[in-house]
């Protein structure tokens, strides 16, 4: 490993090469900036790996039928597992999508489970994913160049290889898709997360798209290619809900595809994800996960939900308003790492008035625990300091199959007092190794 | 993917053409930058009229730096840089990550160039970038007709190129008839009437303007 | 006693240039219903283009499609019969999202404030009728006042407003008042623009109730979408490539049959 680190600038230059990117704005403009990566990687024993592939399939499984429940029977409502108002109070509840079944009764095909470790080696989930989860593309770019640029550490460590991303990624479009070309839908060149785009189309062997190459037709989906149209029968879009169809949804979206809607209700394409995914990714239903688990597979969850406060239920309300100078409050219809506020940094009136926004408005947060978890070491100008870091597990299911990919993003924090992760905050990533043995 | 859009269409074209004119004209400054060692004259006035561009330049030396490096000047082979590699970005699915890779070079060599007290050392990587971004699209981009639509576009711009600052000669003769050959191998929509004059200078060795030809071959490709 | 319903719908959209690549979705017919059997309908469109028929998830029939070529003109013309009889009415469930406000009716302070100063009798059917009264003196009708976007709290705010917003600003409040509620568009009996108007879930079951004329609607109120407020089921909606503006004119009638009703 420690020649690994010794290649750090070496590696740093590979990325540059391949252009390894994130945009942000700033000011109303648009910047790239190359995604900062640190070469110490994260390292997962196969005991504790088995583990967590274990919890985090389960919980995309019961995720799956929640959503398949909510958008159908409702059954979970009925038995008074979830509150209904939980479910049809959530910005990410989609009633267009009533009844609706997608292809092969998948919604959430590629979902990101946002994790942490605590420092009694517990991990704890912080958040899941179900929309359009952004960063597989970064390890795994990363790793193929990290085993060029220091072979030997690669020999030495049994490191499980987790190149082929872009195979299961294509194997879970597949397994979807109704008959047609795959196709990556991206908002376009200006979009933060276009390098990811444009690289996972090229690794799954799919058609990058934009709004303008695609129509619908006879309730079908169709990509204009000089040689002709192509039915498309499978889409991986990463454009919100909202923007996917002015016919549906936002009718100001200019970046959807007109009356996409139709061709999904019936039942002539795969979009993954599914829309109305939102509603099992809220914040607030979070805490509901691990009943969910029990409720739908009857099995106890693997994984752990950090200790979580409802201010809609009179007990939690009471616990937050006692001790919110600990707990981090989260805003449930934020993403992004915004919305997030730390009690511990907030000033006597801050707090006052945090407390007076969450009694007006319980529905809109929750409140957790900051886990101690333990910190990862980085290299920041040659020196080991350590920092916060949080590990998003991608899983991907199919037509009939749930598997996790056997690596991670890891995303640390520079600031060594920010707890928050996320690349928009000018945090950076690490490879994450999952250990054969 | 052998699956073309018509948006992809036009980058695939322009991607020639930015690739082709970043390379003619860094191998032109470099020339112009040897004549500045010896303190002779460069007609960059001549070169911005010829070419249809604004000279905001006030020297020999002002010209070979700014026309070269600023990002901030349209016309700049810096800007041609920064719009050939857009367009690979925006196909990288189409081009493959290796070949991409060759233009996102061409441009870290050009930022090296541009601080360098040698820029000519540096200014050969660029060059050698662009080799070998050709020598990889040609490898890796299975899709005849996606290979097609770029060649076109690196034709057209070398064409235009040679006929602006009057460099034709024998290569202009042959360049022409290897663009009627992509022609007649894509479905690249041509305008009959500038075709018609291709076509009677290759075809016929009928005596065209410069002029007439330059617009010809400017206007062949309706994209 | 049931009405036969003699309906004809009209709408034509121009452009003041040429349009291409015009995606639209229309909710233009009425549903076939155990209260509003449909017994014969068509659908003209011009310039003609295939449709797909659909039902969204509000169960409402959708009529989506596109016209590609450049056009200036669409337009499309609905002609039925049907047969009305609330008698057949009946009880049937009622999805919780009635009962929450929606992107439209997003009850504002000022207008929980004035709620809170109605003296509305407790059982629920007087109840959603004093609303609507309270609501109909509390806005005047005022073509143009309002546009399509207005939402309730807008209109509510201005005191005025159309059909659209009287309806808005009922479910709003009849939502907060615990009243599960919904937004209708349809066209009543008569001659003139198409209407919008409520639907409040009182004993088990949907009644209609249009706070713009103060009333229950009758059988003489043709029903075509519904949804938790405009956004989920204007009548036309499209987009289209082109810089233009748009007009629209149009033209409804309904007509009652009376003697016919009863042979049926």
């Amino acid at each position: 490993m420690n020649d690994l680190i010794r290649h750090e600038r070496q590696i740093n230059q590979q990325l540059a090469r391949y252009g390894v990117k994130f945009g942000i704005y700033k000011n109303g403009e648009f910047h790239e900036r190359l995604f900062p990566f640190d070469p110490i990687p994260r390292v997962i024993t196969a005991e504790e790996w088995t583990v967590l592939q274990q919890g985090l399939s389960q919980r995309v499984r019961a995720l799956n039928c929640f959503l398949r429940d909510i958008y159908g029977g409702k059954k979970i409502l009925a038995d008074g597992i979830v509150p209904e108002d939980f479910v049809y109070r959530s910005p990410g509840y989609l009633p267009q999508c009533e009844g609706i079944l997608p292809a092969k009764g998948v919604y959430s095909h590629i979902s990101g489970i946002d994790l942490v470790k605590g420092k009694d080696g517990t991990w704890y989930v912080l958040e899941d994913n179900l929309r359009i989860p952004s960063g597989a593309s970064y390890p795994l770019i990363a790793r193929e160049l990290c085993r060029r640029c220091s072979p030997e550490t690669f020999h030495q460590n049994h490191v499980v290889d987790n190149r082929q991303y872009g195979q299961l990624l294509r194997r879970t479009m597949d397994s979807v898709n109704t008959g047609g070309i795959n196709v990556v839908f991206t908002p376009g060149r200006y979009n933060a997360a276009y390098f990811e785009h444009s690289y996972l189309a090229e690794k799954a062997g799919a058609v990058l798209a934009e709004s303008s190459d695609l129509y619908v037709r006879d309730s079908q989906v169709f990509y204009r290619s000089i040689q002709g149209d192509r039915r498309v029968g499978a889409i991986y879009r990463r454009v919100s809900d909202e923007y996917m169809d002015p016919l549906c949804f936002e009718p100001s979206s200019l970046i959807g595809i007109p009356n996409l809607m139709t061709a999904y209700r019936a039942g002539n394409v795969a979009v993954l994800n599914a829309f109305g995914n939102g509603v099992a990714d809220d914040k607030g239903i979070y805490y509901f996960v691990p009943k969910m688990i029990r409720y739908y597979l009857g099995e106890e969850p693997i994984l752990h939900n950090a200790p979580t406060y409802l201010p809609i239920d009179d007990t939690d309300k009471q616990y937050i308003l006692d001790h919110l100078d600990t707990l981090v409050v989260k805003d449930v219809a934020e993403a992004g790492g915004y919305g997030v506020v730390f009690g511990s940094k907030l000033s006597r009136e801050e707090l006052a008035s945090l407390r007076d926004t969450i009694l007006a408005q319980p529905r809109r947060f929750i409140a957790q625990e900051v886990i101690d978890f333990q910190d990862l070491p980085i290299l920041e100008e040659g020196v080991r300091v350590e920092r916060k870091a949080d590990l998003r597990a991608f899983v991907l299911s199919g037509a009939g199959e749930t598997v996790v990919w056997p690596s991670g993003l890891t995303r640390f924090s520079r600031n060594s007092d920010s707890f928050i992760v996320n690349s928009s905050q000018g945090g950076g990533f690490k490879d994450t190794w999952i250990l054969s043995r | 993917m052998d699956t073309v859009t018509l948006s992809k269409q036009n980058r695939l074209f322009w991607l020639g053409r930015y690739a082709d004119r970043v390379y003619a004209t860094v191998r032109l400054m470099i020339r112009e930058l040897d004549k500045l060692i010896d303190d002779r004259a460069i007609d960059y006035a001549g070169y911005c009229r010829r070419l249809g561009i604004p000279c905001p330049y006030t020297s020999g030396q002002d010209f070979c730096r700014r026309y070269l490096f600023d990002s901030q000047d349209p016309n700049s082979v810096r800007a041609c840089v920064d719009n050939m590699l857009g367009n690979g970005i925006v196909l990288r699915e189409t081009i493959t990550s290796p070949t991409l890779a060759y233009l996102q070079m061409a441009q870290s060599a050009m930022d090296l160039a541009s601080r360098s007290e040698s820029p000519a050392v540096e200014l050969q990587w660029v060059l050698d970038d662009i080799m070998a971004f050709w020598g990889s699209f040609d490898y890796s981009v299975d899709a005849e007709e996606a290979r097609n639509i770029t060649k076109a576009g690196g034709l057209v711009e070398n064409l235009s190129l040679m006929l602006r600052l009057g460099l034709g000669g024998e290569r202009l003769d042959l360049d022409l008839k290897k663009l009627l050959n992509r022609l007649y191998k894509t479905d690249l929509k041509a305008r009959p009437e500038a075709l018609a004059v291709i076509e009677a200078r290759v075809m016929e060795q009928k005596p065209v303007p410069d002029e007439e030809l330059l617009r010809a071959v400017e206007g062949l490709f309706q994209l | 006693m049931s009405r036969l319903l003699h309906f004809r719908y009209d709408i034509l959209l121009e452009f003041s240039r040429p349009v291409v690549r015009h995606s639209f979705v229309l909710r233009c017919l009425p549903p076939d219903l155990p209260w509003q059997r449909i017994l014969d309908v068509t659908l003209a469109l011009d310039p003609t283009v295939p449709v797909a028929l659909q039902r969204d998830s509000f169960g409402n029939l959708i009529q989506a499609g596109c016209i590609e070529a450049p056009h200036t003109n669409f337009r499309y013309r609905v002609q039925g019969t049907a047969l009305r009889d609330d008698s057949r009415r009946s009880a049937g469930p009622c999805h919780p999202v009635f009962r929450q406000p929606s992107a439209y009716t997003v009850p504002r302070p000022e207008m929980l404030c004035w709620l809170d100063g109605l003296q509305l009798p407790a059982q629920p059917r007087p109840r959603a009728w004093a609303l609507a009264q309270a609501v109909h003196d509390r806005l005047s009708y005022t073509p143009g006042a309002t546009g399509v976007a207005t939402t309730a709290a807008q209109a509510f705010a201005a005191g005025q407003g159309v059909c659209q917003d009287f309806a808005h600003v009922y479910l709003a409040l009849a939502r907060r008042l615990g009243l599960p509620a919904r937004y209708v568009n349809g066209l009543p009996e008569g001659e003139g623009a198409s209407h919008a108007w409520c639907e409040v879930w009182l004993d088990q079951g949907w009644t209609g109730i249009d706070p713009t004329r103060l009333q229950w609607t009758d059988e003489g109120y043709l029903r075509f979408g519904v949804g938790r407020d405009f956004g989920d089921c204007p009548i036309e909606r499209g987009i289209f490539v082109g810089n233009a503006d748009q007009t629209q004119t149009v033209h409804m009638r309904v007509e009652a049959e009376q003697e016919s009703c009863k042979t049926i």
